[in-house]
């Protein structure tokens, strides 16, 4: 398929559905689901498309989306609705994020079986290409593999396609003919287009999420330290979060944090201001490493995070 | 809210279509390892047989060609056309059945399939329709591919040597980026075959040869009238001692038909030079002064890079 770009605006006319069965089926497929692609606004960051997951708010786009975004996140409905979003929780080398927006009646997309994707299904994939809203661009399955993600000694995996997808696309579905959600389209592996991660690996690691927030249990504020102790090297970042309060008996409290302590990361994330470390909490599996600076030197605290 | 038609059935029929297309074709296709970068596709063409694109062989020695079903075998040429850039490869114990040949030849708009196995993670397609089916066409060494086929489906990397084949999953052409600038085509099977049979046979494909510089030229309307040809080519120069002149041929004579096929440019001739005519005598007919007459010429072979035709 020549990836031909249209728009979903165009109207379903009765015609075509006589004379073009093959044309009025994708017409009709795509009217479906089009109320459950969304755009992704992250203030100061970018522009990207999200897949509403959940009807309780639950929106996936990709990580780099709303990573480094310091700002508000939005979420535009194809009703008009402009809802506002938090990350929920977010996986950099997966290149997923979970937003939660607010609402509770989102119309949720059919989720497909990626695992039993074949090389030359049709493939359809919706975004927001250069900021135009609700492009179509079609095409098929090319390869189903894996990958080895940078420094983690795990492996990625991934669908390649020849359908045409430029920045706006990120985060969006890749559906097959039915109209199902078979990955979130993606830019990794170095920028590469074409590459969408498989709706199996999505749902395992929305699966796979804690139910409840992480709580740390410390009030922080952001700090910036001296020049002198940066050039030390010891400390190796400009910033840090410094402990402003500790609750009683709350996981920092009873993993030993006090007020003063500096957070320099969290899981290996650094810990730059409240929302970042949140996020880190949240992908933490039980408890939750923590890089501290404490009298000049720097410590390992693990602090678990149950209750 | 959800609205369903009988068309959402038409729309997955062709989706499966075309994942069994890819599924069909895919025993058929193999990697070669043939060069340094990139692994090339082959096709298995006949018995241990395997055709593939001349330009990803950078060596002689140490092919092997890997199978869909994970087995990896050393290879050895049996013969090499850079013109068409076609290779014909000999994997002893390959024991795979030959690649399935479309009945019909592509048509433009057809969609289509491009196949190839560039690794060890199964076969690897894009999609796309027959942008144009074209030709004659000048390739690396000056010599034209009788017609080629032209598609818009993504040509990945290592795709040369893969095939191009229809939603049945049946062969249309043989894919190459080595014989125009990169740009993808797909040599049709019908001319792949011809070469590969030369290939298996005398080791290369020998090409037609005349010795003879041309330009097309208009009949006047007298000749045109008596002889029913609008034009022709008129013989420029002779190579001495070439097949043309040897045959009798001579300057200023204007060609009108080679082997009974009206001509209009070189090109064309070039075209029906293709086939594997060498020695064969054929007759050419030739406008000389006010005479038409046919002149027997026996077919020389042709070089790489001979001056002309």
């Amino acid at each position: 398929m020549a990836s031909d770009q249209t728009t979903l605006e165009q109207p379903i006319t009765a015609p075509i559905i006589t004379i073009d069965p093959l044309s009025s089926a994708i017409i009709e497929m795509l009217a479906r689901v089009r109320s459950s692609v969304v755009q992704v606004r992250s203030e100061g960051h970018g522009v990207g498309a999200g897949v509403i997951w959940r009807a309780d708010g639950g929106v996936l786009t990709n990580f780099h989306v709303v990573a480094g975004g310091r700002g508000r996140i939005q979420v535009h409905l194809t009703d008009g609705r402009s809802l506002d979003a938090t990350v929920v929780s977010h996986n950099r080398a997966l290149d997923l994020a979970l937003l939660k927006a607010d609402a509770d009646d989102l119309p949720a997309a059919l989720v497909g079986d990626s695992t039993s994707l074949r090389v030359g299904e049709l493939v359809f994939a919706v975004g927001h290409p250069w900021g135009r809203r609700d492009v179509v661009t079609a095409g098929i399955v090319s390869a189903l593999g894996s990958v080895p993600v940078d420094g983690t000694g795990k492996s990625a995996q991934y669908i390649r396609s020849d359908v045409r997808l430029a920045p706006g696309n990120s985060g969006g579905p890749l559906l097959n003919a039915q109209g199902a959600v078979v990955g979130i389209n993606a830019m990794i592996f170095g920028g590469d287009l074409g590459v969408a991660i498989p709706s199996h690996v999505a749902t395992r690691w929305v699966a796979g999420l804690p139910s409840r927030r992480a709580y740390l249990g410390v009030g922080v504020e952001p700090v910036r330290f001296p020049v002198m102790r940066r050039d030390g090297g010891r400390v190796g970042r400009a910033a840090g979060l410094r402990v402003v309060d500790v609750v009683a008996d709350g996981p920092g409290h009873r993993a030993g944090l006090h007020v003063g302590d500096v957070l320099l990361t969290a899981e290996g994330e650094a810990a730059v201001d409240a929302q970042t470390l949140l996020d880190s909490l949240a992908n933490a599996d039980g408890s939750v490493r923590l890089r501290v600076v404490r009298e000049g030197s720097v410590h390992e605290v693990d602090v678990p995070l149950g209750g | 809210m959800e609205q369903t038609t009988s068309n959402s059935g038409v729309l997955s029929a062709l989706s499966t279509q075309m994942a069994d297309a890819v599924e069909r074709v895919s025993p058929a296709i193999v990697t070669v390892h043939g060069r340094e970068r990139q692994p090339a596709s082959g096709l298995v063409y006949g018995h241990d047989l395997v055709l593939t694109a001349d330009h990803v062989i950078e060596r002689e020695d140490g092919l092997t060609v890997s199978t869909h079903d994970e087995r990896t075998l050393p290879a050895t040429i049996v013969g090499r056309d850079p013109a068409s850039d076609l290779a014909l490869l000999k994997v002893p114990g390959l024991d795979l059945s030959a690649v399935q040949v479309a009945g019909a030849s592509a048509r433009v708009g057809q969609f289509v399939l491009s196949v190839g196995r560039t690794s060890g993670d199964g076969p690897m397609a894009s999609s796309g329709v027959v942008s144009a089916v074209g030709g004659p066409l000048r390739g690396r060494e000056g010599v034209l591919l009788e017609s080629y086929i032209h598609t818009d489906a993504t040509p990945y990397p290592g795709f040369s040597g893969g095939a191009l084949i229809d939603t049945q999953g049946t062969l249309l052409g043989v894919i190459t980026t080595g014989l125009v600038n990169g740009a993808t085509l797909a040599i049709p099977t019908a001319d792949a075959w011809r070469i590969a049979e030369a290939l298996e046979k005398h080791g290369r494909v020998r090409r037609g040869y005349l010795g003879v510089a041309s330009e097309p030229t208009e009949l006047s309307e007298g000749q045109r009238r008596e002889y029913k040809h609008e034009r022709g080519l008129q013989v420029i120069r002779l190579e001495p001692g070439g097949p043309a002149e040897q045959s009798g041929l001579q300057t200023g004579d204007v060609i009108v038909s080679f082997d009974g096929q009206p001509l209009n440019n070189s090109d064309h001739l070039l075209a029906l030079l293709f086939g594997d005519r060498v020695g064969a005598i054929v007759p050419v007919e030739v406008v000389r002064g006010d005479e038409l007459r046919t002149v027997q010429v026996t077919v020389g072979e042709r070089k790489l890079n001979g001056a002309y035709p």
